[in-house]
């Protein structure tokens, strides 16, 4: 085999590696089961993984293209979540309300990367946004739960109280009451015929 | 109607283009609910000897840039597209090309997306040169030249299309880019096609 | 012909291919790095190919210590894990399947994600697995779900606890209510019999306000129950037909005894007012009201009648006195000794009648209120010796040890009734003498209390004395006791009854002190003016 073949073979043997390190990075966007996207340095997004398309109700054409902040609710706080990204390179966790296409609101945990190149440049970001509204709901549902059982349980104590203290005055009048009342005069009521 | 001889000389032309530049194509037709006129487009091109099926190109595969070229002919005949339909197939390449996804650095300086230029271009093809003449940030304007690349006038109605998205990918959702070719080799000869590029805030 | 200016030669490509390679490598893993959820790449075979960073710090283990081993290790429960890959590798993306990983020193719950992988020619060329993070999640449900259970076991106690309560109360309430009606009855019963006395009932509580009227007493004082009932005393001073007895009683209703009260003309009353208690609390005040009228009405015509006979009686009476005196200065002639001896025993039971008829007179005045004092200062000493005066000749002819004890200083004199008084001491003294038998004792004192400015009048004696159980009625009209009945066939019964009369119609006591067989001591007292 010439060197030029040999050459040419590794070449299609990269070729192949590229092209499956290529699908394999097209299936991580296909497949994730958390919905992530990519950004560029000021926050357009360039790429959606299927499963964020499915939260917020866009086709991937619509959405590709737009600026992240659009799918947040509060533009204060999405503000807030760029500045720390931007500054620290990452965040993770910061739970927010954002808003699907149908205006549906969603409460979700975002965490973000910065991406770098080999000069340490940002040249864009990945985002989770993880949806945790019915986590969220769940523990909400919880939390009423345990106020109104402690609710519950601060009447039924007080109630109980004031049983006990009912039990104690019933218990003195029935004393009493087993007691006759005498009347006493200090004259007898008598009358000479 | 493009002839055969047409054909064959740009056949003839060496280079070879990224597979992600038929994806992109076949992407926007089926955007414009035409996905099902790709066979005709795909008999076309096999009419042409070329063997083009848009399931089977690999994004990131290298292929003759002349099979590209003539799939930019093919499509426009096939579906009977004006010059500006190709404009817009330019235009819709960066938002769903996967070499723009994975490699492309879109820095929000336009000088430092500029300096990246001519490695994009390679990304894609292994024959022709970009070249970043000008970029006046004052003005919101850049002028590029592309060099050795003289296939077909289709392309220069894509890359107007490309250039300004691509562009755009780099500035606020709200900014306008636009792209212009100033100068064409296939109009007045000149060694290059120079694009003008303006944006807004 | 070629127009490019440059064509990339193999080793062109080549390097084109690797810095592909390197970029695409470079994207990958910084996408693994990036990604929160661990993931493992597992091939049809079920080894791991490949794990994310995420998963690494889940496991707490290095990429090599993990690559290549089984996935199905990874977890609890194999079989149901084998099913689970078995489904995937047939092409069926799985989500939200629950297992529980098995790490080194603990087991975790997670919530599974299974999707394949694909070639190019779409073949299965294996799968991901992504674990879901739900730990905190069923930290949350688990540490809430134990404060759930744990706060629902309390309450479920304090429930059963409360129940138990709540069944002795309602024991207890049901006695109560027993108790209750039993009182109710009871209340009913006195509010009965309160409602159906003869004699008017009036009652307040302890802050004077009148909360019962009964109808006889609405009926006495011709009220209406709603213009009384529910004021205090001072409000129904107010109120006509009450006004007199609250005038009488006073504004804190005061304690009364058998007090007359005339309403008006045709209605007298005898009041008792008195608090009633239970033990030391006093529950109000009681008053009542005995309508006497018609007694009042029979005493009245009772005295008036003996106060007409009494006067037809003394004009006959005195007449045979008078006869009777006649023929014993013999003015009618002389009378032989036994005739003197009869007329002598007639003119002495004449006396008792005409004595008598004055008693009577004298009580029907005092009933009448026409007892009137006719009051002067006197020399109560030299009075007092010449009312005993005769008693010492009787006294020595029963041999009785009679001592008058007077006062040595001069006296004020007292402001009495002279003729009044004569009949006190003559009373006093006569009952002592004529109660004493023989060789008994009989002492007059007569004493000033100038601390109390008030005179002191004596008579003790050695007699008969009086029984216990006639004690209370000694100062009663008609009233003789039972020893001294026996003891002597005279006497009225009235002459104690006058004497208490006059000394209180003085401002002065009367009060004895007696023992049967053994002696009384009588006493009273005058204030000085």
């Amino acid at each position: 085999m010439t060197y030029d073949h040999l050459l040419q073979k590794r070449a299609e043997e990269l070729q192949e590696d590229v092209g499956v390190l290529e699908s394999y990075i097209q299936s991580f966007w296909k497949v994730l089961p958390i919905p992530v996207c990519s950004t560029n340095p000021i926050f357009t997004i360039l790429e959606t993984g299927d499963t964020f398309n499915f939260l917020f109700e866009y086709a991937k054409d619509e959405i590709v293209g737009e600026a992240l902040k659009i799918l947040f609710v509060s533009e204060q706080f999405f503000s807030q979540l760029t500045n720390q990204l931007v500054g620290k390179g990452e965040i993770f966790g910061f739970e927010t309300v954002v808003r699907s296409k149908s205006g549906r609101e969603i409460i979700v945990s975002v965490s973000a990367i910065a991406r770098r190149d080999e000069d340490g440049e940002v040249v864009g970001y990945i985002f989770s946004l993880v949806d945790i509204t019915e986590t969220k709901k769940f523990e909400k549902q919880l939390t009423e739960q345990i106020q109104n059982l402690e609710k519950f349980q601060r009447l039924t104590v007080g109630r109980e109280i004031k049983m006990i203290e009912l039990k104690r005055e019933i218990s003195k009048l029935q004393k009493r009451g087993s007691k006759s009342p005498k009347v006493s005069a200090r004259r007898p009521i008598k009358r000479k015929l | 109607m493009i002839t055969t001889e047409e054909v064959k000389a740009i056949l003839a032309k060496e280079g070879d283009a990224r597979g992600v530049v038929f994806l992109t194509d076949a992407n926007y037709i089926t955007l414009r609910g035409q996905g099902q006129i790709l066979p005709q487009i795909e008999k076309q091109l096999a009419d042409w000897d070329i063997p083009v099926k848009f399931s089977e190109i690999k994004a990131m595969n290298w292929y003759p840039v002349a099979w590209r070229m003539l799939s930019l002919v093919a499509i426009k005949e096939v579906l009977n597209w004006t010059d500006e339909d190709i404009r817009k197939m330019g235009e819709n390449a960066p938002q769903v090309s996967v070499i723009v996804k994975l490699f492309f650095k879109l820095f929000p300086s336009v000088k430092k997306f500029a300096e990246q230029i001519p490695r994009y271009w390679r990304k894609h093809y292994t024959v022709g040169d970009m070249e970043v003449v000008s970029v006046d940030e004052t003005n919101r304007q850049m002028l590029l030249h592309l060099k050795n690349f003289n296939f077909h006038p289709l392309l220069c109605k894509y890359y107007e299309g490309y250039f300004a998205r691509a562009t755009k990918l780099t500035r606020p959702v709200a900014s306008v880019v636009t792209a212009k070719e100033n100068d064409c080799h296939f109009k007045t000869g000149v060694p290059f096609h120079e694009y003008q590029l303006n944006w807004t805030l | 012909m070629p127009e490019s200016a440059t064509l990339p030669s193999a080793t062109t490509k080549l390097e084109y291919l690797r810095k592909d390679l390197e970029d695409l490598r470079y994207y990958l893993d910084e996408f693994s790095a990036f990604l929160p959820l661990p993931v493992i790449i597992v091939n049809p075979l079920g080894f791991i190919l490949d794990i994310n960073q995420a998963f690494e710090n889940l496991i707490g283990l290095k990429k090599a210590g993990v690559l290549g081993s089984t996935v199905a290790k990874l977890f609890c429960e194999q079989e149901q894990f084998a099913e689970l890959e078995a489904r995937v590798l047939k092409g069926e993306v799985i989500k939200g399947a629950r297992a529980t990983l098995l790490l080194r020193d603990r087991q975790i719950s997670r919530s599974l994600y299974l999707s394949p992988r694909h070639d190019c020619e779409k073949n299965i060329i294996g799968y991901f697995l992504g674990i879901y993070d739900i730990s905190e999640n069923v930290k949350l449900t688990e540490g809430r779900n134990g404060t759930v259970c744990a706060r629902t076991i309390e309450l479920e106690e304090k429930s059963e606890d409360l129940l138990r309560s709540r069944a002795a109360l309602m024991n207890i309430l049901e006695d109560v209510a027993e108790e209750q009606k039993k009182v109710e009855q009871e209340r009913d019963k006195t509010l009965a019999i309160i409602k159906n006395l003869a004699d008017g009932i009036l009652i307040f509580d302890p802050h004077n306000v009148l909360t019962l009227i009964n109808p006889q007493a609405k009926e006495m004082m011709q009220l209406d129950e709603s213009s009384v009932v529910g004021k205090m005393a001072a409000a129904l001073t107010k109120v006509t037909n009450i006004m007199p007895l609250i005038n009488f009683l006073g504004l804190n209703i005061k304690k009364v005894y058998r007090k007359q009260l005339e309403l008006k003309s045709d209605k007298v009353l005898e009041i008792s007012a008195f608090p009633f208690l239970t033990g030391r609390e006093t529950l109000g005040k009681m008053v009542i009201l005995h309508d006497i009228t018609r007694e009042k009405a029979i005493e009245t015509m009772k005295t008036e009648f003996v106060s007409v006979a009494a006067h037809q009686l003394r004009t006959p009476l005195t007449t045979v006195k008078w006869s009777l005196h006649l023929l014993l200065h013999g003015n009618l002639g002389a009378i032989t000794a036994e005739q003197r001896d009869l007329l002598m025993r007639t003119d002495e039971h004449n006396e008792r009648l005409i004595g008598l008829v004055n008693y009577l007179l004298d009580v029907a005045r005092i009933e009448q209120g026409r007892f009137v004092l006719r009051n002067k200062n006197v020399d109560f000493i030299k009075l007092a010796e010449t009312v005993i005066a005769p008693f010492l000749e009787v006294s020595k002819n029963k041999q009785l040890n009679f001592k008058f004890i007077k006062p040595r200083e001069k006296v004020l004199p007292v402001n009495v009734d002279e003729e009044k008084m004569v009949l006190v001491i003559e009373n006093l003294v006569d009952n002592a003498v004529n109660y004493t038998p023989p060789h008994g004792n009989v002492t007059v004192s007569l004493s000033f209390d100038k601390a109390k400015s008030e005179v002191l009048f004596t008579v003790k004696d050695t007699g008969i004395g009086i029984p216990e159980d006639n004690k209370q009625r000694i100062f009663t009209k008609f009233y003789r006791a039972e020893n001294a009945a026996m003891a002597s066939t005279s006497g009225s019964g009235l002459g104690l009854f006058i004497t208490k009369n006059i000394i209180e119609g003085h401002g002065g006591r009367i009060w004895f002190e007696s023992i049967q067989s053994k002696g009384s001591t009588f006493s009273f007292t005058l204030p000085l003016k």
